[in-house]
């Protein structure tokens, strides 16, 4: 168990990405990274621009109540998955989209927003509201000031928000597991499901081969978009 | 290109900030709202921006049009703020024009309004810097252009020269009146400064919690306080006050402090004075004199005091020393003879064109 490899093969990584057996099917993790993809993107765009727009909101256009939602979003962050797994099931069906890439997206762009609206509202706190008011007066209405001045201003929360967010929903299980559509299920659900089969022999190459793969795209985020992060603060572009 | 303020109140919680404010500005005139730290000028100009909606009762009229109930956009009215409030992600050039891109003006005439304003205030080089690499003057002039662009109606302006240093903010003062003259324009201007009301306005405005305690041009305000506050606001140093009761004796009237009488009979009062009545003497320091000169006898009183404190101001020297128990402060002229710390002087209180106030209103008699 303990002595370094004999041989070097390679084999392994093809196979998990192209043939490794997922329940039945036997197209290895290539198909679940594509249908992870096309429920992360769209979810983190939708989590973010809703959080961001969330915190503009609460900040600059203070409304009666606003501290109380607040406070009601910020809950959301601290509830775990499993408390509304069953509220949700009923919702999803009830909307008819249980079972389908779309459902999840839904799901993780709703549990993504109150973190992103915590962000996005910290940050915008500290924004001098005579930038807003000057917009006022310069005729700029509510998205106006928000695309062209507020968003503009805030390239570093906005990675940091797309770090967080992307990794909790690429590396979402729980979800993913329950509510992914059958032989589309985000990557996370099938790498279990490839790793902890108790079928046949067990092939650790291949295992540790789709692990590996799985964990990239959570590597390669934090180094492009930390450098991003790291300019963005480093810039002084939020100084006025 | 007027702006009038009627009965205007506002209150913050219960807490009243504006008290029945009346205020009429004409076309051309320079006014300067001035109180100190919390006097309510700001909220009063984000009442006439739009930003503060308007609840408490008042209305707002610019150009004789009701726009109480507007959008600040409908308004036509432009404003400087305290921090500039430049765009930090846009160019000079956008700064300026972004205004005029949300009320969709036409591109031809955006770069014509853009070049002409630009050369006006002499930022024509800096168009495609961004504000973080401009001075702290250039700041300001890239704001004001913001705010010209517009042609507004009324120009706003809340404290724009306090991040400015003082050398600056003298030659800024001096751009502003001479623009304020070639376009002839409407200007509010808030500070707390009474150096700049006096040296910009045509009409100065003070503000005290919340109730506007005088409104005329600076001669009036600086000679004729209407009451205690004004009077102590405005000059630096400070008006000097000495509380005494007013007499009549020899066919004359006097303010009676302790056993010094100064001759107030040329005051004119604008009720007739009531004899043993408590007052305030207010005579401005530089009324104060080291040497009798050319005062006249009949509104004028010497005494003696001691110095407690001088302070070298170059051309001149303010002196304060202690008459009874009240601080004077006297402005004389710094000779090579001045007076020292401790020191007995002899000095003449030329009540000329001093101000008397009732003890209990703090009002001008």
């Amino acid at each position: 168990m303990l002595l370094p490899p004999q041989a070097w093969f390679f084999g392994g990584w093809a196979k998990a990405w192209d043939h490794a057996c997922v329940g039945l099917s036997c197209n290895g993790v290539k198909p679940h990274f594509m249908a992870t993809f096309a429920i992360t993107i769209p979810g983190l765009i939708l989590a973010v621009l809703v959080g961001a727009l969330n915190g503009y909101a609460l900040t600059q256009w203070k409304f009666r109540g606003s501290d109380l939602l607040l406070g009601g979003l910020l809950m959301g962050c601290f509830m775990p998955f499993q408390l509304y797994l069953i509220p949700i099931a009923i919702t999803l069906r009830e909307l008819g989209i249980f079972g389908t890439s779309f459902g999840l997206i839904l799901l993780h762009t709703v549990y993504g927003v109150p973190l992103a609206t915590l962000l996005f509202r910290n940050y915008f706190v500290t924004l001098p509201p005579e930038l807003i008011k000057a917009a006022v007066i310069d005729g700029a209405g509510f998205f106006r000031i928000f695309f062209y001045i507020i968003l503009p201003m805030s390239t570093s929360i906005i990675m940091v928000a797309v770090i967080l967010i992307f990794t909790g929903i690429y590396n979402d299980f729980i979800f993913a597991l329950t509510f992914g559509e059958v032989g589309k299920q985000p990557v996370m659900a099938a790498l279990n499901n490839i790793v902890n089969s108790t079928y046949g022999v067990k092939e650790h190459n291949v295992n540790m081969a789709a692990t590996l793969l799985t964990a990239l795209p959570t590597l390669f985020i934090y180094l492009v978009a930390g450098k991003f992060f790291i300019r963005g603060l480093t810039s002084g572009a939020v100084k006025g | 290109m007027s702006l009038t303020i009627k009965e205007l109140s506002k209150q913050f919680d219960k807490i009243p900030v504006l008290q029945n404010i009346n205020l009429e500005i004409r076309q051309g005139e320079f006014l300067v709202l001035l109180g100190p730290s919390g006097c309510g000028k700001s909220t009063l100009l984000n009442c006439v921006t739009g930003l503060e909606a308007i609840e408490d009762g008042g209305s707002i009229l610019i150009n004789g049009q009701e726009v109480t109930d507007k959008a600040p956009r409908d308004r036509n009215i432009a404003m400087v703020f305290q921090s500039y409030a430049l765009y930090p992600t846009m160019t000079v050039r956008k700064n300026i024009t972004f205004g005029l891109q949300c009320r969709k003006v036409p591109k031809a005439q955006i770069e014509q309004t853009l070049l002409k304003t630009v050369e006006l205030l002499q930022i024509s080089d800096l168009l495609d810097r961004k504000p973080a690499s401009l001075s702290g003057g250039q700041r300001q002039r890239v704001a004001i252009a913001r705010a010209l662009v517009h042609e507004p109606d009324v120009f706003l302006l809340d404290e724009p020269m306090s991040n400015l240093d003082a050398k600056l903010r003298a030659e800024m003062r001096v751009e502003l009146k001479n623009l304020h003259r070639r376009l002839n324009a409407t200007i509010v201007f808030v500070t707390h400064d009474q150096v700049e009301a006096m040296t910009l306005a045509t009409k100065i405005a003070v503000l005290n919690q919340g109730v506007l305690q005088q409104v005329g041009n600076p001669d009036e305000v600086y000679r004729t306080p209407e009451n205690r506050f004004v009077a102590e606001f405005i000059g630096s140093p400070s008006m000097n006050f000495i509380s005494g009761n007013l007499d009549q004796s020899d066919g004359k009237v006097w303010v009676q402090s302790g056993n010094t009488s100064f001759p107030v009979s040329h005051y004119p009062f604008r009720d007739p004075p009531i004899i043993g009545r408590p007052v305030y003497l207010g005579v401005r320091p530089e009324n104060v004199h080291a040497t009798p000169g050319d005062l006249d006898q009949d509104t004028s009183m010497d005494m003696d005091v001691r110095v407690t404190n001088v302070e070298n101001l170059g051309p001149d020297v303010s002196v304060l020393c202690k008459f009874q128990d009240t601080q004077l402060i006297g402005r004389f002229l710094n000779t090579s003879d001045k007076p020292v710390y401790g020191e007995q002087i002899h000095i003449w209180m030329d009540c000329a064109d001093c101000s008397i106030f009732c003890q209990s209103t703090e009002k001008r008699l």
